[in-house]
């Protein structure tokens, strides 16, 4: 594949794979500016040690487990900073359904949330999942129901 | 809550105004940074080349050893963004070879390795332990190496094992991942292979070679097991021992593993072809052609009926069913799984879809149609299966 340095590929892969890997780091951080962080740190990434893929699917692959690895950490990060008190408040008192829902999502397991997205947003089956995580599609499978069975808690309905 | 809402939810995230355009300028610029290091650090190296030839030859000598000092391997895992690993290489567990053999128009270095578990965070996942091994390659005649210079895909970088054919261990059968990228000229390989600890009791090679799966054009194996490459061979290629700790050899597992690839005959006899080919006609007039790497069974004998398919469906059914009873695995799932065996079964019906069970117990499907000029598919234990 083309590596990743030339201005048109640059252009592409960021028009390409942008709203993608942005929601999908969202799934491990509230915030949507450490997102877009995470997101430009995994193309910084791939821009300065620019790895050979052998496909598409394995260039996906690479952006998409680089992403949430960053989102990690910059969660990580922000979880040993003492959040203030008033500022946690606001944040649990807000009832709007959509950030109930988002709350719930980052309370799960990472290892959940990331495959639920990817099945419930992204519309990947679990066989492609599998691939793009590097797992086996069984392990996908259990996770995703048993992520959907902890999301049904958090949210205290029927989901999905 | 429903699908419908959960992409609402996350379709209500609004990112700042303009973020792809200015990302994609951040990048070009840093692109060009690069590109204006790279070339700046390539006049340094030439004027001080420059300067020592004038000044003396001996310091010439000292001069080209210094041109090719290679990462270490811990700042090849970092290179591949591997923290974990790069931390692991450091460690007293690491082994450090620093092995350089030259061949056609490279020098080939094996750098080191490392075996632990959890080492890869690109792939937590792995809860069993892997080992890893980093290899550099360079040009004998200097001239730099770089992602578009050097084809990664036309070299095969694999463990081997005395006393095993190397068509049973290598990476096909030991689940590997190669990653590769250069650096200042040289490209470096990172390779993650199940663990090797356990044939340690043998000698255990890592191999670096032009071309794809092992076989008999490349390799030979002596009477007493070891495995030099064949003699006519004549592309690229490298072969280092692996000083192993033989106390962490675990021969039972070995032998289940080397069992377990049904890859137990060799000969050294060429057989002329690198792959077997099965062609089956379908119904509908098309053609489904399986590949495989030659010693290896033959997939297609393990294509599914639709009453052999039917049969399977029932064995999945109880299975599932059972991880259900378990709690490990939703009805939801389990009767989706089934439905979606239900459309594969009509599909091997009316031709339009092939299934046949892999060796490692996976199930592969593929789609026929007329409309599929070469539709390609590789799966983990390197079959390949084309329809045209």
């Amino acid at each position: 594949m083309v590596p990743f340095g030339t201005d048109e590929t640059i252009r592409r892969i960021v028009a390409e794979y942008s709203p993608l890997l942005l929601r999908l780091a969202c799934t491990r951080l509230r915030s949507t500016a450490d997102a877009e962080d995470a997101v430009q740190e995994t193309y910084l990434r791939l821009l300065t040690t620019q790895p050979v893929f052998r496909d598409a699917a394995h260039e996906k692959a690479w952006l998409i487990r680089t992403t949430l690895h960053r989102a990690s950490d910059i969660r990580r990060g922000a979880e040993r900073r003492n959040l203030p008190l008033e500022e946690a408040a606001l944040e649990a008192a807000s009832d709007d359904p959509h950030s109930i829902l988002l709350d719930a999502v980052h309370a799960l397991p990472e290892k959940y949330s990331a495959i639920i997205h990817l099945h419930y947003y992204e519309g990947y089956a679990i066989k492609e999942i599998a691939k793009l995580l590097g797992l086996p599609a069984a392990t996908v499978g259990t996770r995703l129901a048993r992520g959907r069975e902890r999301l049904r808690q958090l949210l205290k309905e029927d989901v999905l | 809550m429903n699908r419908d809402s959960y992409r609402d939810a996350f379709d209500s995230l609004s990112f700042s105004a303009g973020f792809e355009e200015r990302t994609a300028e951040l990048l070009c610029q840093r692109a060009h940074e690069l590109e204006k290091e790279r070339n700046n650090m390539k006049l340094t190296k030439t004027k001080k080349t420059a300067v020592l030839i004038a000044a003396c030859i001996a310091l010439l000598v000292v001069s080209v050893s210094a041109a090719v000092m290679l990462l270490s391997p811990s700042e090849v895992a970092d290179l591949h963004n591997q923290p974990l690993l790069a931390e692991a290489f450091q460690t007293d567990d690491a082994i450090l070879l620093n092995e350089t053999v030259e061949s056609g128009d490279f020098s080939i270095t094996l750098l080191g390795l490392v075996s632990g578990e959890n080492l890869d965070v690109l792939n937590q996942d792995l809860d069993a332990t892997h080992t890893y091994s980093v290899l550099a390659i360079r040009r004998l005649d200097g001239e730099p190496l770089d992602n578009t210079t050097f084809d990664f895909m036309q070299y095969t970088m694999t463990p081997l094992v005395a006393g095993y054919p190397p068509t049973a261990v290598n990476n096909w059968t030991l689940d590997s991942g190669a990653s590769g990228c250069a650096k200042d000229g040289v490209y470096y390989y990172l390779l993650d292979n199940k663990n090797l600890e356990m044939f340690a009791d043998h000698t255990v090679y890592m191999a670096f070679y032009e071309g794809f799966a092992p076989n008999n054009s490349t390799f030979t194996v002596a009477d007493d097991g070891s495995i030099s490459f064949a003699d006519d061979f004549e592309g690229v290629h490298a072969l280092f021992t692996l000083p192993l700790d033989p106390s962490k050899a675990d021969p039972a597992a070995a032998e289940a593993f080397v069992e377990g690839t049904g890859m137990t005959g060799w000969s050294n006899e060429p057989s002329g072809e690198e792959y077997n080919t099965n062609v089956q006609e379908n119904e509908d007039g098309s053609q489904t052609i399986m590949i495989t790497p030659a010693g290896e069974q033959d997939s297609m004998n393990n294509a599914f009926t639709a009453e052999t398919f039917e049969e399977y469906i029932q064995e999945e059914r109880v299975r599932m069913q059972a991880e259900v009873e378990a709690g490990v695995l939703s009805q939801e799932m389990c009767d989706k799984t089934i439905r979606e065996l239900e459309k594969t079964l009509a599909g091997i019906r009316d031709g339009s879809t092939f299934a046949a069970l892999l060796e490692d117990g996976s199930l592969f499907t593929g789609t026929t149609s007329q409309d599929a000029q070469a539709e390609w598919q590789q799966s983990e234990d390197g079959v390949l299966a084309v329809i045209h």
